[in-house]
Order: C-alpha cells, then sequence, then structure tokens
C-alpha cells in the first residue's frame, strides 16, 4: 500500500526544485547580503582585509550624530516628493493632452516615452554639459531672454539640487503619463458623457470625475516613485557628485563614497542597513499593490 | 475623451503640446547639435574608432543577454512553483524572493565588494550579472505569478488528467501560454541591464569587459574634456535602445508598466 503515497510525494518534492534557481540567486545575494551588512556594520573595517576590528554599536552612534547622513536623508526625500509631484502632474497632464483633438499629439505620445529608456548615465552626462556657465541651455536662454545668462545651475548650491530634480522629471514623466495612458483608457467614456452633460467644465471634469477615477494609479506612481528615488544613484554622481559640498547628496551617493572612496565599510554598511530598512517597507507596499491590481 | 471641445479649448490644448513637445525635443536636439560641434561627423568616426566602443558594445550585450536568460529562467520557474504547484511553504517562499524588489543595488556593495573580491570575480562578467540578475528577479517573479494565477486552472488539470508530468506542463504548455509576460520580462530587463552604470563602475576596471554607459567617462577621463566627442558617444549608446523602442512600441509600454498596472 505504500505505491500510491509515493509517487505523490515525489512530485510535492520536485515542485521545489522550481523555486531553487530564483531562491539561490536571491537569498544567496539579496538576503545574505543584509545579514552580512548587519554583520560587517558593527566592524571597523577598510572592507578588503580579512578582518575588521569590532565596535559594536559605534557605526551607528556614529550614523546619527553624522550631518551628511542626515543632509543625504533629507536630499533624498526632497528629491522623492518633488519628482513624485511634479512628475505625476505633468504626466496626468500629457495624458489629457494626447486625448484632445490636438495636431501632434500621436507625436507627443511616442516622444513622450523616448527619455524613459535611455540610459540615466547618458542622460545625467549630457545634461551636466548642457548646464555648465557656457553650455546650450544658457545659450538657448540667453537667445530667448536677449541677456548674457552664465548661470553655473549646477555648480551653484541655490540650484544644483532643483536641477537634478528637473533632469529626472524630463527622463521620467513619460512613465507616469504611461501609468496615467493606460487608467484613463479604461475609463467608461458614458461616466465622462454624463458629466458633460450635466455642464461640467474641462476642469470640474478632470479634478472632480477623471483624478479621483485614477486613485489606483495615484498610489502606485507614489510608491513606485519613491523607491526609484531610493535608488538614484547615476544621476547624481555624474551630475553633481553630491555636491557643492553635500547640497545635492542622496543615500545612495553617500554609501558609495564611504565604501568606495574612503574605504569605510564598516561604517558603510551601517548606512546601508538604514537604506536596507526604508527600501524594505516600499517592497512591501508594492507587492501589496501589485498583486491587488492583478487581483 | 476630451475631444467635444470649443475653438478656445482646442486652441489652449494644442499650446500645451506643442510646449510639451519643445521641452522633450529641446534637449535631445542641443544633444545631437553638440555632438557634431567640432570635427562634424568625424566625432563620431573618432568615437567608435579611438575607444574600445565595438569591444563594450559587445561587453554590454553579453552581459544583458545572460542577465535576461537567467531572470527568465528564475522567474518563470519560480512563479510556476508559487503559482500552480503550490508545494507546502510556497508563500513563505514567495515573500523571500519578493522582499527584495526595492532593493536598491549599492545597498549591497559592502558584502557584494568583500565576496566578489574572495571568489576573485573582479573583473569578470559574472560579478555585474550575479547581483544584476539577483535584484532583477523579484519583479520578474511578481508579474509572472500574476500572470499565470490569472490563467485558467483547467488548463493545468485538464494537462495533468491527459497524463503529462508537471516538467512536461511546464515546457510544452506553460512556456508558450506564457509569451506575453516572457516579452514583457525580457524587455524590462534588458533595459535595466543595458543601462546599468554602478556595478560595471564597482566591479569592472578592466577596460577590456567595460560596458557602453562607461564610454562617455572614457572621454572625460584623458586631460582634456572633449564634449562633442562626449555626447556623440551618448547618441551612439542611446540609438539602438531608441530605435528597439520605437519599432516595438507596444511592448515597451507593455514591459514598463507591467510592475503598476495589470
Amino acid at each position: 500500500m505504500s505505491i500510491p503515497g509515493r509517487p505523490r510525494r515525489r512530485v510535492a518534492l520536485s515542485s521545489y526544485l522550481y523555486l531553487v534557481p530564483a531562491l539561490i540567486l536571491v537569498v544567496g545575494v539579496v538576503h545574505v547580503g543584509i545579514v552580512a551588512n548587519i554583520t560587517y556594520s558593527t566592524l571597523d573595517w577598510n572592507g578588503i582585509s580579512p578582518n575588521g576590528k569590532p565596535v559594536g554599536g559605534d557605526n551607528y552612534l556614529k550614523l546619527l550624530n553624522d550631518p551628511t547622513f542626515w543632509v543625504s536623508l533629507r536630499n533624498t526625500l526632497v528629491f522623492a516628493a518633488a519628482t513624485i509631484a511634479l512628475q505625476m502632474v505633468f504626466g496626468f497632464a500629457l495624458a489629457v493632452l494626447v486625448r484632445t483633438r490636438a495636431v501632434l499629439r500621436g507625436l507627443l505620445r511616442t516622444l513622450a516615452f523616448v527619455p524613459v529608456v535611455l540610459a540615466p548615465a547618458v542622460v545625467a552626462t549630457s545634461f551636466r554639459f548642457l548646464l555648465t556657465p557656457d553650455g546650450s541651455i544658457n545659450g538657448l536662454l540667453s537667445a530667448v531672454t536677449g541677456q548674457t545668462i552664465e548661470q553655473p545651475w549646477l555648480a551653484d548650491p541655490s540650484t544644483a539640487l532643483l536641477m537634478i530634480v528637473l533632469i529626472n522629471v524630463w527622463q521620467y514623466t513619460g512613465y507616469s503619463f504611461l501609468i496615467y495612458d493606460a487608467a484613463m483608457g479604461q475609463i467608461d467614456t458614458s461616466v465622462i458623457e454624463a458629466t458633460r452633460i450635466d455642464g461640467a467644465s474641462t476642469g470640474q471634469l478632470l479634478r472632480l470625475v477623471v483624478a479621483p477615477l485614477l486613485s489606483g494609479s495615484h498610489l502606485v506612481l507614489i510608491v513606485l516613485g519613491v523607491i526609484s528615488a531610493l535608488k538614484t544613484f547615476d544621476l547624481v554622481y555624474l551630475t553633481t557628485a553630491g555636491g557643492p559640498g553635500t547640497t545635492t547628496q542622496v543615500l545612495t551617493g553617500y554609501i558609495y563614497k564611504q565604501v568606495i572612496d574612503q574605504f569605510h565599510a564598516g561604517y558603510g554598511a551601517a548606512l546601508s542597513v538604514a537604506l536596507v530598512a526604508i527600501a524594505l517597507v516600499f517592497s512591501v507596499l508594492q507587492v501589496r499593490l501589485s498583486s491587488r491590481e492583478a487581483k | 475623451m476630451f475631444q467635444h471641445q470649443r475653438l478656445f479649448g482646442r486652441a489652449i490644448s494644442q499650446v500645451f503640446v506643442v510646449i510639451a513637445l519643445a521641452l522633450l525635443i529641446a534637449p535631445l536636439a542641443m544633444i545631437v547639435q553638440t555632438s557634431f560641434q567640432g570635427q562634424g561627423p568625424e566625432n563620431y568616426v573618432i568615437v567608435i574608432s579611438t575607444t574600445p566602443f565595438l569591444r563594450f558594445f559587445l561587453n554590454s550585450l553579453v552581459i544583458s543577454a545572460v542577465t535576461v536568460l537567467l531572470v527568465l529562467v528564475c522567474s518563470i520557474s519560480s512563479a510556476y512553483a508559487i503559482a500552480t504547484l503550490r508545494p507546502r511553504g510556497s508563500r513563505l517562499f514567495m515573500v523571500l524572493i519578493l522582499a527584495g524588489m526595492a532593493l536598491p543595488g549599492i545597498a549591497l556593495i559592502v558584502p557584494l565588494f568583500y565576496v566578489i573580491q574572495a571568489l576573485g570575480l573582479l573583473n569578470t562578467y559574472w560579478a555585474v550579472i550575479v547581483p544584476l540578475t539577483a535584484i532583477s528577479i523579484p519583479f520578474g517573479a511578481l508579474v509572472a505569478t500574476n500572470y499565470i494565477r490569472a490563467l485558467p486552472v483547467e488548463l493545468y488539470e485538464a494537462a495533468r488528467i491527459d497524463g503529462a508530468s508537471n516538467w512536461t506542463y511546464f515546457v510544452r504548455i506553460l512556456i508558450p501560454v506564457a509569451r506575453p509576460i516572457i516579452a514583457v520580462i525580457t524587455i524590462f530587463t534588458f533595459l535595466a541591464a543595458w543601462n546599468e552604470y554602478t556595478l560595471p563602475l564597482i566591479f569592472i576596471q578592466n577596460t577590456d569587459l567595460q560596458v557602453l554607459t562607461q564610454v562617455p567617462t572614457y572621454f572625460q577621463s584623458q586631460r582634456l574634456v572633449d564634449t562633442p566627442k562626449i555626447f556623440a558617444a551618448g547618441v551612439l549608446i542611446s540609438l539602438p535602445i531608441v530605435l528597439a523602442y520605437v519599432l516595438m512600441q507596444r511592448l515597451f509600454r507593455e514591459g514598463m508598466s507591467a510592475g503598476a498596472v495589470k
């Protein structure tokens, strides 16, 4: 009588085999990496020698008293809030515009997404040179205003972070547009017709009917926006490298600087643990959202 | 949806469309224009002939292709287990895999740097491929699981009643049926791998193994910063991916929105 039971068990066991490749890579790199980070964060270590000096929680104490950490955290959050807000507003506006009868709306739909597929490294490097005092952007502004404009946009502490935000907005508004465009396509047109017949203006229609119907998209864009802001590195590293001073430094850039430039691997690990903790919250949110959307 | 406009409304939306187009195009036009300054079209010839451009192109291609392949194998097979086979504990395994979803790769550089160095993998493709694959799997597994869950249960049950093993079902039925989501994961992963900058920056110092995103830096490391060459390199790097997007717009849109809307 053991025969009927046996094949079933073999089938069950073989089911686990399909999970093995993904688990080896994800657990091996991500989970082991996080645990290792926690261990390394208790060391005074340069990242190369086989052993560091145990220092307990000193790196975390240092972190709490490190003004650059707080500036980087603040910049990361400001960057996240500003890029998300602007990209949502502009993305929404573009999704409305391609639904009007304006000429060239088809071209707009295609072009809006072109910057999204470009490498952030290429976009950042290009804007770094376009935004120099004698760069093309000042040239264009001078031509338009008739004055000589030689603003060092990325070297001036008062405009540097704003510029990084705007470069990101230029590159990724197409993504918000894509999400809104897909969601607007699913709105029942009879709802719009009815509102029109009731005499609503376009502004009222957008504000009171369309925007609330897209609440799922708003939420998705906020969560994805925070995640991509936390990951942002190339853009800052290749435009200002966190400068002038630390005015545009972000968490990823600060970790890179501590670990790769200054060999403070133990302290870098403590910074990484802080970043992982923030990222984990948003992993959970994204999985919740995405699974809910799929039902 | 907003097509019943009065003349005034239509004029306003037309103005906004033109402004939006100008803002999108202006930086692209400036990049292309600058790339022809100085020696003109020669800039492009110089970028290709004086840098290991073709070598970098090949390196990018190898790294991206292997990453895509690994991510596909790992995400489709784990999604199959999680969504269809559902062995005991598969929920926990799913949570384990998805936990890496929002993780910035830089948060792992300390352990990665140490391990990659200890294993002698510094300056190899694997130093980039392995971490890139690991952080790309969670997204792939998530969208693949959502896709497979939405398939009718009868598909699997009928195949099993007809005597197909789990493996036969996986290879002969599921993979062909899952082609749309395979395309989505391929595009999303390829784009991320092709545009990756940080991992090669940190783990590949050997010029022979560098990737395309490093080419602009190549013209800055020399004493003289040669802006037109940097822009020409940027255009050359971007052309294949922009061309691919224009030719496969629908697929790109689906690929890029898959994690957000279904």
